[in-house]
């Protein structure tokens, strides 16, 4: 059913109130229904809300539509009947009454739960064995104005059914009607749990957040992250009311989580009040539930001699809780040694006795039954905590999945955007020049020709730089070469070296700052990208006297910055993301295709990094950042 | 046309296609002067008269501006948003002339009410018939307010 009112309560919370009739059923369908209902039988019907308003009709007769009806007083009747006379019928029953117009009526209600909120009427019509009062009704026609003739031979077409149709029919509608009411009430339960499912959803999916921390994470899973705690209270609870004993569950260092359920006075009024009883029974607690795969842990507790028994949840084989039962006695444990406990812990001898006789009594052997139970619940409950974390894994894992899809979906809409209108700029410079080089060459005019063919060979060349450049982007995170530890004063050292020849030809002064720390990276792509902003350093340094460039490194929270800084031109605020899309250049005129900052970008991205540009303007020198995802200290 | 001298500023970062619209719109002598410049920035600069382009007589306001989008510096789609926002500049003409057939690109351009957008075709013949037809539309049978 498409009820309007249904998706909405999906959202909110169910305000079963507000539901009409026309939000818990399908008009349409049983319009249909009934359309097919009324050719077989000649029995037509209407549904009505409580308001008057017509949801379903079929089999109207003629004087109500075209008289009744179509008249605004006698309307009024019919709505009065439909509205009034059919009130106070009981669910499951059905009542005939004469319309205000004076023909037959019957209705039986529709209920949702034990609301009324509508009627299926059967009628108009007139029984086989009566003969109409068509005095009244000529009186009828004079009032409300109709043509009496046209009136008289309407009446003379009203349904005539006998008074057994009636009663069968009827009773089928009650039965309907009825039918109609409980679907009506499952649907509004239904969408009931809907919502409920929804805010169970968002528990679940505020968890799943903690859920797939790692496991060895020693702050990482709590108890309550896992188990619904009220949930576990009902299943302890029940637990050590049908067995008799005593249940709590601790973290593994005994800090209760749970509620206790059924502690004997002994333990909670009186050996847990006092200071030395309480931190024996913590280390009671704690030793009891120790894991132990092999089965339960039962043992006489530490305070006090009561038999214990206790069972280790473990998640992914991590210790999470212990799930304590006990404070039982039975005739093998010595009263006397346990009253005198009562003077080690300082608590009234007395006091202690009388507890001591409250507590229930149990065989060892029906203990030790009771302590197989909840070992055995407490190792399905492990598994099920288990399951929840893999489960929050796995859809963690798929979500990421989709979200890295998305940003790669978008980033080849943006590379293949780039690619088309680079390749396509050299294109066209070939085909012009070599469409104007015909023309001149027919004309016989030779004075550019030598200037065109060299643009057409510069824009091929250029084509072949953007080929290359692309193909080398494309290798970068398909093929890694394994992380190893990096020497970074070695590592800049070495890209230097290769630089010689430049640096002296622009008199560059070098700073590396030493004791660099060794990072974990891929080498050879380290070596790429600080190779790149250095000759982006030389090439950049203006008219700068005394170019210099600075490796180093700032250490940051949990990351080391490093960076190359240079005296040279700087640049403007405005181009800082700029500078680092593919084949973009500030100045059109510089060599290269504008690939390079595109490959840092690249590279550092892919080994988990970030990459920046520091500048304070033009003319300040810039100074060009990079970590290596977190610090690593190798 | 009024006799007073045509002028075309052309907003192109690539030199070659540069050099292939100048050929092509001296050939068919429509317009008198051909103004280059090679990136967004310039191309403001010279609309608004900064800097260089201070002298009005020597640098007039354009008859017809073709703008390529991917510029350096401030991108062509910037500019004409800026032109087109600007009560002084707003009647300029502004044809978009790019190797770009994206159709966010176009979108943007007409958003931003360029006068036309244009591709660069890649067949030489195209490419001069284009700059002919846009050169004797815009500056012969246009009729321009100043």
């Amino acid at each position: 059913m498409t009820q309007k009112h249904l998706q909405e309560a999906e959202t909110g919370p169910l305000d079963s109130e507000n539901i009409v009739l026309a939000d818990v059923i399908d008009a349409p369908a049983f319009q249909e229904m009934m359309d097919d209902y009324y050719a077989l039988t000649g029995i037509g019907i209407g549904i009505i809300d409580l308001k008057g308003e017509v949801l379903v009709s079929t089999g109207w007769q003629d004087i109500c539509v075209k008289f009744h009806r179509a008249q605004p007083e006698s309307c009024a009747f019919c709505h009065e009947s439909d509205i009034f006379l059919s009130r106070g019928v009981v669910p499951g029953a059905f009542k005939i009454y004469r319309c205000k117009n004076n023909l037959w009526d019957i209705a039986t209600p529709i209920m949702l739960g034990d609301r009324h909120i509508g009627n299926i009427f059967l009628g108009q019509f007139l029984y086989d064995d009566e003969e109409p009062d068509y005095e009244l009704f000529r009186a009828q026609a004079r009032r409300f104005g109709y043509d009496e003739t046209a009136y008289i031979a309407a009446l003379n077409r009203v349904s005539r059914f006998s008074r057994q149709t009636v009663q069968t029919a009827m009773s089928y509608y009650s039965k309907l009607a009825q039918m109609i009411s409980r679907s009506n009430f499952n649907n509004v339960v239904l969408k009931d749990a809907m919502s409920e499912r929804k805010r169970l959803q968002a528990i679940l999916q505020k968890q799943l957040a903690v859920l797939t921390q790692p496991l060895n994470d020693a702050v990482g899973i709590q108890f309550s992250d896992l188990f619904n705690i009220d949930e576990l209270q009902h299943i302890q609870d029940a637990f050590a009311e049908a067995t008799g004993v005593a249940s709590i569950i601790t973290t593994p260092d005994g800090i209760p989580i749970t509620r206790p359920s059924n502690f004997c006075r002994l333990c909670s009024e009186i050996i847990r009040t006092s200071e030395k009883g309480l931190a024996n029974c913590i280390k009671s607690d704690t030793a009891l539930g120790k894991c132990n795969p092999s089965g339960p842990i039962v043992q006489p507790c530490m305070s006090g001699g009561l038999w214990d028994g206790g069972a280790s949840i473990t998640v992914g084989g991590r210790h999470i809780a212990n799930w304590l039962i006990g404070q039982v006695r039975n005739e093998e444990q010595d009263e006397t040694k346990m009253v005198e406990y009562a003077d080690e812990i300082g608590v009234d001898r007395e006091l202690f006795r009388s507890a001591l006789s409250e507590v229930p009594t149990m065989s060892k052997e029906r203990f030790d039954k009771v302590a197989l139970a909840l070992y055995l619940l407490a190792n399905e409950l492990s598994q099920k905590a288990y399951q929840n974390v893999q489960q929050a894994r796995f859809i963690t894992e798929r979500k990421k999945i989709e979200k890295d899809l998305q940003q790669k979906n978008a980033e080849l809409e943006r590379f293949t955007y780039t690619v088309s209108h680079d390749l396509k700029s050299p294109l066209i410079t070939i085909k012009g020049f070599a469409g104007a080089l015909l023309n001149d060459l027919q004309e016989g005019r030779y004075e550019r020709m030598a200037g065109d063919l060299k643009r057409v060979c510069e824009a091929a060349d250029k084509m072949n730089d953007l080929l290359r450049d692309l193909l080398e982007l494309s290798t970068i995170g398909r093929l890694i070469n394994p992380p190893e530890s990096v020497d970074m004063n070695l590592l800049a050292e070495e890209v230097l070296a290769k630089l010689a020849g430049p640096l002296k030809n622009h008199n560059v002064t070098i700073f590396v700052q030493p004791d660099l720390p060794h990072i974990f990276c891929d080498r050879r792509r380290m070596e790429e990208v600080v190779q790149i902003l250095a000759e982006n350093a030389i090439n950049y340094m203006g008219d700068q006297a005394e170019p210099c460039i600075q490796f180093g490194m700032r250490a940051e929270a949990d990351t080391h910055v490093f960076f190359l800084q240079d005296n040279g031109i700087g640049i403007d605020e405005k181009y800082n993301q700029v500078i680092f899309g593919l084949f973009n250049k500030l100045d059109a005129k510089s060599r290269g295709t504008g690939i390079g900052l595109a490959l840092v970008k690249r590279i550092i991205e892919v080994q988990g990094g970030n990459v920046w540009v520091e500048s304070n303007g033009l003319g300040t020198g810039s100074r060009f950042c990079f970590t290596v995802g977190k610090k690593w200290n190798g | 046309m009024k006799g007073e001298p045509l002028t075309v500023l052309l907003v192109e970062d690539n030199p070659d296609h540069a050099e292939l619209v100048i050929r092509n719109l001296e050939d068919f002598q429509v317009a008198n002067t051909i103004i280059h410049v090679e990136d967004g920035e310039a191309a403001l600069d010279y609309l608004y008269g900064r800097g260089n382009y201070s002298d009005r007589k020597q640098f007039p306001l354009p008859h017809l501006m073709l703008l390529d989008l991917r510029l350096p510096r401030i991108d062509g789609l910037e500019v004409l948003k800026e032109v087109k926002n600007d009560d002084k500049l707003r009647a300029i003409p502004v044809v978009v002339l790019t190797t770009s057939d994206a159709d966010r690109d176009m979108a943007m351009a007409h958003e931003y009410h360029a006068n036309s957008y244009v591709t660069k075709p890649v067949n030489f013949a195209d490419f001069s018939k284009l700059l002919k037809d846009l050169g004797f539309y815009w500056l012969a049978w246009n009729k321009h307010p100043w």
